[in-house]
């Protein structure tokens, strides 16, 4: 099982390379401002998830100008973790669906 | 940017270095945000560092714990070792704690002082008393009290301790009844006494703790007494068998006997802020005042000695308790130094790992920190197995210890003891872990790695551990000779002549109620008993006495010799003794000259009274020859008594006392020639075999004689002899136990090394052995490497040893600080120890094939 702040950082990573900041915005505006989170907080998941092998890190793409900064990218196995993440999230839902927890989703 | 540079540096340094441009970077972005809240930055970024910092202890720590399980034998003597140190440390401390670092449980117990004078006086008069109470002002309270024993009637008659006090007993103690009430204003005019106020103990002993007891009347000494009030548990002044405090009728000034009799205790408290100095000045004043406007009276000057409660309570047990707390110290050292040694050797086999570890980029720090946590791990470890050793070992203590040592009931295993064992544990793991630790982190890792798989002999690391074996050594030698000189300080006590003969004698205490028994009526009831006592098959002789040697003392009562005139109260004294016919024969005390009493020297013969040689000799210093001389007591004018035997003197409180002269008085005239007859007797009766067999036929003797008659105190004379000395024997047994077990640690560090050194050096012993040397030279090889580090031991410890001589020199009884016969005994022991412990690994070294040593390489 994945923290629920770590599938946050891998949803952001499988939209494209960011570095730690970037990580930030992109949960900030996702969440539209309700998980704010801080630099100690999200290095300490980033190195767990680093630690994992579930994100690796790499170069800035070259549009950017700061070129020296490290840019996270989700991994093949970050990938398949966070699918099967998402899966188990699915499964769930469709139970609390049949018990009538949930209103069954449109669509 | 200053603040974050901090901030990063909190971050272990793993992290840090991977991390921290990225921090710096993130940091910089964040702060141009509209409204950041600094508080919540540094707090994120400081429980973030924690968190880390825990992960990797963590991390450590499951390594440490894989590492251990890999080799659990390793783990397991590790453990066990501390555990064995720790614990020896918390039991001890436990009972330090219990018994002299823990408040009296008065309040304000320091300002409590004991009162009393230098000798000859000791004790205190009712006149010096009062006019202490009326005119030292830095008193807030003094109280006088009155100790002995009294018969408490019932189904089964008990003796009980108790105590007469002044009314302001209780409050100056500062402890009022858990129930009921102290004495009341016109409680102190009544003689006998008709208030009673229990102890904890004796309410739940006799009564099962009912609160009915309050108004019930028991029977003291036969006379009935309210019980108005009970004292909390551990209330235990002024002894901590007292069971009943009585009131002592006040002192009125008219009513105020003579000087000269000192019978009270005193004990004081302090007004607050009042220095010792000063209340004695104080007290030297009033004393020196009274020296002055009574001359006649104070023959001898009267010195007042003022002391603190809890050195008078505890003064006699601190330094066996210190010497216990300072043996087990030592022995948590050599534990220390035994696990270093473990630790060493072990890091030794682990170089080759440390070396690749540091190869691939781990950093010096991370594995010394690493080391640390595994010392700490076993420290824990070993703490927690040490608690449950010592609370062992605690049990056992209390158990076993003599009951004069005073507040074994205090001792507990409460949280202070707890953190103190954790902070010992902790400490001895900093200790046995800083050397290995300090090793560990240092050397390349090339030349390790080059070395291959060949165990090279690696000089370093071999001389450090040699090092270690010596200290333990030296450590060892230094417990072995304090434990031998106290030792011999027993040994010489007790062979120290009581001055009779204590081998299968069997002593009790027979207690007649004075309402019941007259003067008559007790003489015929002690006769009666004797003659049946004697009919007891076994039994050789019987006889009893108003006291007992080492139990009792008989006080000091002023003599004249007959025609002889002294100044005033300069004339002689001697200890009067009461005794019965047969008392002689049953103590092992040879009349010298004369003879011995009989049923004859009864009340309206002739007075008589047989004395100690001392006693002659200060009697009638001039005459060669005293039997027929008669003399006596001073004071109110009794009846001249003729001294018709001489026995020699005795020891009557310990083996290190000054015999002291007495006087022997026969039990049926006490009355007439010595103020007054004791109505109750301590039995003395010699048997043949076991003297405790016949105990059941006195005590129910005594039942079919009188049903009222508690008999108590059954013991043999060994045993009561042997609780003038029991603290000595108590601490020094331990204390030996303690230096054995350093002696054992010290031949297992012996043990370790050399076999190690053994396995280290196959492959030289196999060259030796290929080139000729035979295996008597190998085995010398390897027994000389094992005594040379026992002799180097020794003669630092020895150095060591004189220091501990110092440090215990109150406690030696004719032992010289430098005691030449321990020293050797300890410098001749441990060599042998070296020997014994290199046998082993020796025989394994000569066992060594040359072939295989130099192949397998």
């Amino acid at each position: 099982m994945i923290k629920p702040l770590e599938v946050l950082i891998l949803t952001v990573l499988s939209a494209g390379d960011r570095h730690g900041y970037g990580i930030r915005q992109d949960i900030l505006d996702y969440t539209e401002g309700t998980v704010e989170i801080e630099a100690g907080n999200l290095y300490r998941h980033l190195r767990a998830l680093e630690d994992e092998g579930l994100v690796d890190e790499g170069r800035a793409p070259r549009h950017e100008t700061d070129e020296r900064r490290i840019y996270y990218r989700l991994s093949s196995a970050g990938r398949r973790a966070l699918a099967a993440e998402m899966h188990r999230l699915r499964e769930l839902v469709r139970l609390a669906e049949s018990r009538g927890i949930l209103a069954p989703a449109r669509g | 940017m200053r603040l974050i540079d901090f901030l990063v540096r909190l971050y272990p340094s793993e992290f840090r270095s991977r991390y921290a441009t990225e921090l710096r970077d993130f940091h910089r972005d964040r702060m141009l945000e509209p409204g950041v809240s600094m508080p919540r930055v540094i707090l994120d970024h400081v429980h973030s560092a924690f968190g880390e910092h825990m992960q990797s202890l963590k991390q450590d720590i499951r390594f440490t714990l894989r590492g251990l399980a890999r080799r659990p034998a390793f783990a397991a003597i590790v453990l066990a070792t501390i555990a064995l140190g720790v614990g020896a440390n918390s039991a001890i401390f436990s009972v330090v704690h219990g018994i002299l670092l823990r408040p009296l449980p008065y309040p304000d117990a320091d300002r409590l002082v004991t009162f009393g004078h230098k000798a000859p006086q000791w004790l205190t008069g009712q006149n010096e008393y009062v006019a202490y109470k009326r005119d030292i002002s830095s008193f807030a309270s003094l109280s006088a009290f009155t100790q002995d024993e009294a018969t408490l009637s019932g189904d089964e008659p008990e003796r009980v301790a108790f105590a007469s006090v002044t009314r302001d007993f209780f409050t100056t103690m500062g402890v009022s009844p858990a129930i009921g009430r102290a004495f009341a204003e016109d409680e102190d005019h009544v003689r006998p006494a008709t208030v009673a106020i229990l102890s904890h103990a004796l309410w739940q002993r006799r009564f099962a703790g009912d609160r009915s007891v309050l108004g019930a009347k028991i029977t003291i000494n036969g006379y009935p007494r309210t019980v108005v009030g009970v004292m909390p548990p551990h209330f235990g002044y002024p002894s901590e068998r007292t069971d009943v405090w009585l009131p002592m009728r006040r002192f009125v000034a008219d009513s105020l006997e003579e000087r000269g009799n000192y019978y009270l205790w005193i004990v004081g408290r302090l007004k607050p802020g009042v220095t010792m100095p000063r209340v004695s000045n104080e007290a030297t004043t009033v004393a020196q005042r009274m020296m002055q406007d009574f001359p006649i009276s104070y023959g001898t000057p009267l010195v007042p000695v003022i002391g603190e409660l809890s050195v008078a309570l505890l003064g006699q047990t601190r330094p066996y308790l210190w010497a216990l707390l300072g043996a087990v110290g030592f022995v948590l050292l050599i534990v220390c130094v035994n696990v270093a040694n473990l630790l060493l050797s072990r890091g030794e086999a682990r170089r080759k790992e440390m070396a690749l570890r540091t190869a691939l980029g781990a950093s010096r720090t991370r594995l010394a920190t690493q080391l640390i946590t595994e010392c700490g791990v076993l420290a824990i470890g070993g703490g927690v197995l040490g608690l449950a050793v010592a609370w062992g070992l605690q049990r056992a203590l209390v158990a076993v210890a003599p009951s004069s040592i005073p507040r074994l009931d205090q001792i507990t295993l409460d949280w202070t003891v707890v953190l103190y064992t954790f902070a010992i544990s902790l400490l001895a793991g900093l200790a046995f872990g800083l050397v290995p630790a300090l090793r560990g982190a240092r050397g390349a890792p090339a030349d390790t790695l080059k070395e291959g798989g060949r165990t090279a002999h690696h000089g370093g690391s071999s001389r450090v551990r040699r090092a270690l074996v010596v200290a333990e050594v030296a450590l060892a030698v230094v417990m072995l000779s304090g434990a031998g000189m106290l030792l011999r300080s027993l040994i010489n006590l007790q062979s120290a002549e009581m001055g009779f003969d204590s081998r299968r004698v069997l002593t009790a205490r027979v207690s007649l109620a004075q309402v019941e028994y007259n003067q008559e009526r007790t003489t015929a009831f002690y006769r009666e008993l004797l003659t049946k006592v004697r009919a007891i098959p076994g039994v050789q002789s019987a006889g009893a006495a108003g006291w007992l040697p080492v139990v009792g003392r008989g006080g000091q009562w002023g003599v004249m010799a007959e025609g002889k005139s002294y100044p005033p109260s300069q004339g002689p004294s001697v200890v009067p003794q009461q005794v019965t016919p047969g008392y002689f024969q049953a103590m092992g005390m040879p009349i010298v000259s004369g003879r011995d009493f009989s049923d004859e020297d009864r009340a309206g013969g002739t007075n008589t009274v047989i004395i100690s040689r001392s006693a002659a000799r200060l009697l009638w210093p001039e005459l060669p020859d005293v039997l027929g001389q008669r003399f006596q007591v001073g004071g109110q004018p009794s009846a001249l008594m003729t001294v018709i035997g001489i026995v020699d003197d005795i020891r009557s409180r310990d083996f290190q006392d000054t015999p002291e002269p007495t006087m022997y008085v026969p039990h049926s005239q006490t009355h007439l020639t010595a103020y007054f007859m004791p109505v109750s007797l301590w039995l003395v009766v010699r048997t043949r075999g076991e003297p405790m067999l016949v105990a059941n036929q006195i005590r129910s003797i005594v039942k079919s004689m009188s049903t009222t008659v508690p008999v108590s105190d059954v013991r043999t004379l060994e045993q009561v002899v042997g609780t003038s000395v029991e603290n000595r024997r108590f601490s020094t047994g331990l204390i030996a136990a303690f230096a054995s077990l350093a002696l054992l640690l010290a031949g297992i560090g012996i043990f370790g090394v050399i076999s190690y050194g053994v396995s280290e050096r196959t492959f030289e012993i196999g060259v030796r052995m290929a080139l000729g040397a035979d295996r008597g030279q190998v085995l010398r090889l390897i027994v000389s490497d094992g005594t040379r580090m026992a002799v180097i031991g020794v003669l630092l410890g020895l150095v060591g040893a004189a220091g501990v001589a110092r440090a215990i020199r109150s406690l030696l009884v004719d032992v010289p600080t430098i005691d030449v016969v321990t020293l050797l005994a300890v410098a001749t022991l441990l060599p042998l120890v070296g020997i014994v412990a290199s046998l082993l690994p020796a025989r394994r070294a000569m066992a060594v094939s040359p072939t295989e040593a130099l192949r397998g390489s």
